[in-house]
């Protein structure tokens, strides 16, 4: 009797995720330019863009978390009080700028709670951050009182549509990730993030102060996502409690595409933006092509799905 | 006897790396047979082939008469094969008994005959002439017990097929003199047992055969009582033996590090003792004894309930690893994969992982980096494609001298160094007892925990003897010999000082 096993090669083909996505990228976007020839005019890539940069830039900060082998389920609300803060703050008739200074800090600071119960507890971190996801929330609706803040102030930086020919939140988008990117590879810091997520116990034997750089990573990602906020605002023009809502999900989601392990240790900012790529290039293909909105979420939530079955597959060798 | 195992043929790739090459190996039933080979050799990746954890490249698997191309986990189960990996897979939570009679339990109808088992289970010890009780959590029994807790299972299944990949590392050796009794019995039964180990002592104990493999090839395969172990040493390292043990000119110094009775609760106990410049210090007792421990606080890594620790003279208070490092103490843990390997990162990050974090630099120097990783691959001999290559992918010795590298990077004071050779094969100890002997010379100071007594005789110039969490003894000069050290250790001396 002879037992013939599944080929190796689909793994190997698996492997690297990277390569993976940018092969169903390309096929994707020729296929579509091939059906409409909308899809790669320079407004519509544009309009692609500014529609990925809030996730993108939430999920490069849920791309940290996870890395470190942590979770953050407060980016939503967190998004809602950042912009709520700073909205509030300019009605109270203070500087535009300072405005944004403050909500920005505050959303840092935020992180640093976070980070701080987070590493001093040793609770688990999605516990934690479900936690203060209600804490955020709640904070946002005390200062918006329920309602939509509009501006009662002109204002002009927030509304400010180019920086260096770029859209400004396409802009704030693409700063973050080529920072981030450096920040990995480059700081003795981004490397102590993969050694804690890779294997805590052996980052802590190998010298690494663990509750100090827990706290500086969910205080960067604060930060990080405090600048969605910014992106946010600018888009939508106004703030509410609940406009953050669903960026916690679509930023797990569109990291994990981008091959980052929800176990830690694993994964880069160049997956993360190709992860977060593709799904914009769906949706957006899908808008043109006239998919209704109730499919869409049916076909995203599936691809969610087909993407951790396909990281796996590559990783079945190593199982044992 | 009839073979009942027959490869012909294997070949297997990782990628570029071939760790197989045209293999071919029998096994027969009641037989004994061991495998030796340098780390890296494709031990590992031969087992896991037959335990069906992954698919050979190439060549066939004859088991019972019927050829595979490959196996998976659950055929190797109906084959009547049973693998013990070096880690633990077994249910720490559940008694020793259950473990035994996973998937065996004697049954009332549908329901699980409590009663029965235990009985059963008595017979099985009392014949097997082992230490354990079978009502014990698994998680409360030492690593050797729970070895021979896996060890049993197998017989209990009445497997086929046993293999057994390096399962006396670091074991006393009247644990292993244990082990390897039991699995002489197992073989009684009519099983077929592969052995993987890099103690060839244990190897002469019991094999019927011994193969040789080099680099992923088949060199050579010797029956009981055709070989010496300098045969099998230039079979496994393609050169001829040297000597051992190259003892150090000793010249110790000043007291470096002073440690005043240090507790933590029940496992150290009130233990004092210094550390001079350019010493080794030897640390001897039974696994369970609380060496480890003892290093993990001095280390910081685990909260201490008493005690004082002095450097040079100045009291100073360690409350992590980190302080550690800043204040020149290093420590290598026991067990790499579970408290050292950081997991998917290059072997180069592994290396300079601890280095980079004692430097207080914001930006790596990556050049840098990579120059010293290239240099202890070569120093040595790690076996990888490159220095970016994932730690995952390295064999199991090899994964343990990349972390052996880490401290030799950090510029330490103390280093402790916990089963510094544990995993490793024979040729690349050497090449580690003289990276120690070396910061020895240097004048630093090492503080070395080892189950073979053999290295640690030969390496020390002082050793302190533990027993149940206490200093029982300390030797020195020619006394530092296996008859005074067990003596101490198994209790039949009193406390000295
Ligand atoms: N998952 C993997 N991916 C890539 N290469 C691998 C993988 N597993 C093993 N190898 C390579 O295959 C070779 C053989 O490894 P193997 O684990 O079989 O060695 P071994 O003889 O068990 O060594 P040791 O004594 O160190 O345990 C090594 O060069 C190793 O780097
Ligand atoms: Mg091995």
């Amino acid at each position: 009797m002879i037992e013939l096993r599944r080929s190796n090669t689909a793994q190997g083909l698996f492997r690297n995720q990277i390569t993976f996505l940018i092969i169903i990228i390309v096929v994707l976007s020729i296929i579509v330019a091939l059906v409409n020839d909308r899809f790669l005019s320079v407004q519509n890539i544009t309009n692609l863009f500014k529609q990925i940069s809030v996730t993108g830039i939430s999920s490069i900060a849920m791309a940290l978390v996870l890395i470190s082998g942590g979770f953050d389920l407060s980016v939503g609300s967190l998004i809602s009080l950042v912009a709520c803060i700073i909205a509030t703050l300019i009605n109270k008739g203070i500087p535009e700028s300072s405005a944004i200074l403050i909500g920005i800090i505050a959303g840092a600071l935020c992180g640093t709670l976070n980070g701080f119960v987070i590493a001093k507890s040793r609770c688990a971190p999605v516990i934690i951050t479900l936690g203060t996801m209600g804490v955020f929330k709640g904070f946002a609706l005390l200062i918006a009182g329920g309602n939509i803040i509009n501006f009662k102030v002109p204002v002009s930086i927030l509304t400010k549509t180019e920086v260096l020919g770029f859209p400004t939140i396409v802009f704030i988008y693409l700063f973050v990730v080529v920072f981030v990117f450096l920040f990995l590879k480059l700081t003795v810091f981004g490397k102590r993030i993969y050694a804690i997520g890779g294997n805590e116990e052996a980052a802590y034997l190998a010298g690494i102060n663990i509750a100090v750089s827990k706290t500086l990573i969910y205080t960067v990602a604060g930060l990080i996502v405090s600048l969605a906020a910014v992106a946010l605002l600018m888009r939508l023009g106004s703030a509410s409690a609940v406009m953050g809502d669903a960026y916690t999900l679509n930023a797990v989601a569109s990291a994990v595409i981008g091959g980052i392990a929800i176990s830690g240790g694993k994964g880069s900012v160049g997956g993360c933006f190709l992860g977060i790529l593709l799904l914009g290039i769906i949706s957006n293909a899908m808008n043109i092509l006239g998919v209704t909105a109730f499919l869409q979420q049916v076909i995203l939530g599936l691809i969610v799905v087909i993407a951790a079955v396909v990281s796996q597959l590559g990783n079945r060798d190593r199982s044992v | 006897m009839a073979t009942i195992l027959k490869l012909v043929g294997l070949t297997k790739d990782f990628g570029s790396v071939r760790a197989l090459s045209n293999v071919s190996f029998e096994l027969e039933s009641g037989e004994i047979h061991c495998l030796v080979g340098e780390n890296g050799a494709g031990k590992s990746t031969l087992i896991k082939i037959l335990s069906g954890a992954i698919a050979p490249t190439g060549g066939a698997i004859h088991i019972h008469g019927e050829i595979f191309k490959s196996l998976t986990p659950a055929l190797a189960r109906k084959l009547e094969t049973e693998t013990i990996y070096q880690e633990n897979i077994i249910c720490p939570d559940m008694t020793a008994m259950e473990n035994i009679y996973l998937g065996t339990e004697y049954r009332n109808g549908i329901f699980y005959d409590k009663k029965r088992t235990i009985v059963e289970a008595k017979k099985l010890i009392d014949t097997m002439e082992v230490d354990i009780e079978p009502l014990e959590i698994l998680r409360n029994l030492s690593p050797a017990q729970q070895k021979v807790v896996q060890v049993l299972k197998a017989f209990v299944k009445k497997a086929k097929i046993l293999i057994l990949d390096e399962p006396t590392a670091s074991f006393s050796m009247n644990e292993i003199e244990t082990l390897l009794n039991i699995i002489k019995k197992v073989k009684l039964q009519g099983t077929g047992i592969i052995f993987i180990s890099h103690h060839l002592d244990e190897v002469f104990k019991i094999a019927d055969r011994v193969t040789v493999l080099k680099d992923g090839e088949i060199i050579s395969t010797h029956k009981k009582g055709k070989y010496t172990s300098d045969i099998l040493i230039s079979d496994m390292t393609g050169r001829e033996p040297s000597t051992f043990f190259k003892k150090r000119h000793h010249q110790a110094g000043e007291i470096v590090m002073e440690v005043k009775n240090f507790s933590r609760k029940n496992v150290v106990r009130n233990v004092s003792f210094n550390l001079k410049r350019g010493e080794v210090l030897g640390f001897a007792g039974m696994v369970g004894s609380g060496r480890s421990e003892l290093a993990r606080l001095i280390f910081g890594a685990d909260k201490k309930t008493a005690g004082v620790l002095f450097m040079n003279d100045k009291e100073i208070n360690i409350k992590n690893p980190h302080a550690a490092i800043k204040h020149g103490i290093c420590f290598l843990p026991e067990d790499r994969k579970r408290d050292a390997n950081v997991n998917y990162q290059s072997v180069a990050d592994n290396i300079v992982i601890s280095y980079i974090n004692s430097i207080s630099a914001l930006f790596r120097n990556i050049r840098f980096e990579k120059k010293e990783s290239k240099k202890y691959i070569d120093l040595l001999k790690i076996k990888t494609p490159s220095e970016s290559n994932s730690i995952n992918n390295l064999s199991g010795g090899n994964q343990q001298k990349v972390i052996m590298a880490r401290w030799f990077l950090v510029n330490s004071q103390v280093f402790i160094f916990d089963e510094p050779t544990r995993g490793i094969d024979v040729g690349s100890k050497e090449e580690i007892y003289r990276l120690i002997n070396e910061l020895a010379e240097q004048g630093k100071s090492i503080i070395m925990i080892s189950s073979e007594l053999p290295e640690l005789i030969a390496m020390s110039d002082r050793v302190l003897i533990m027993k149940n969490g206490t200093l029982v003894g300390e030797v020195t000069g020619s006394d530092i010999n296996e008859e005074t050290i067990l003596s101490y250790s198994i209790g039949a001396n009193k406390l000295v000082s």
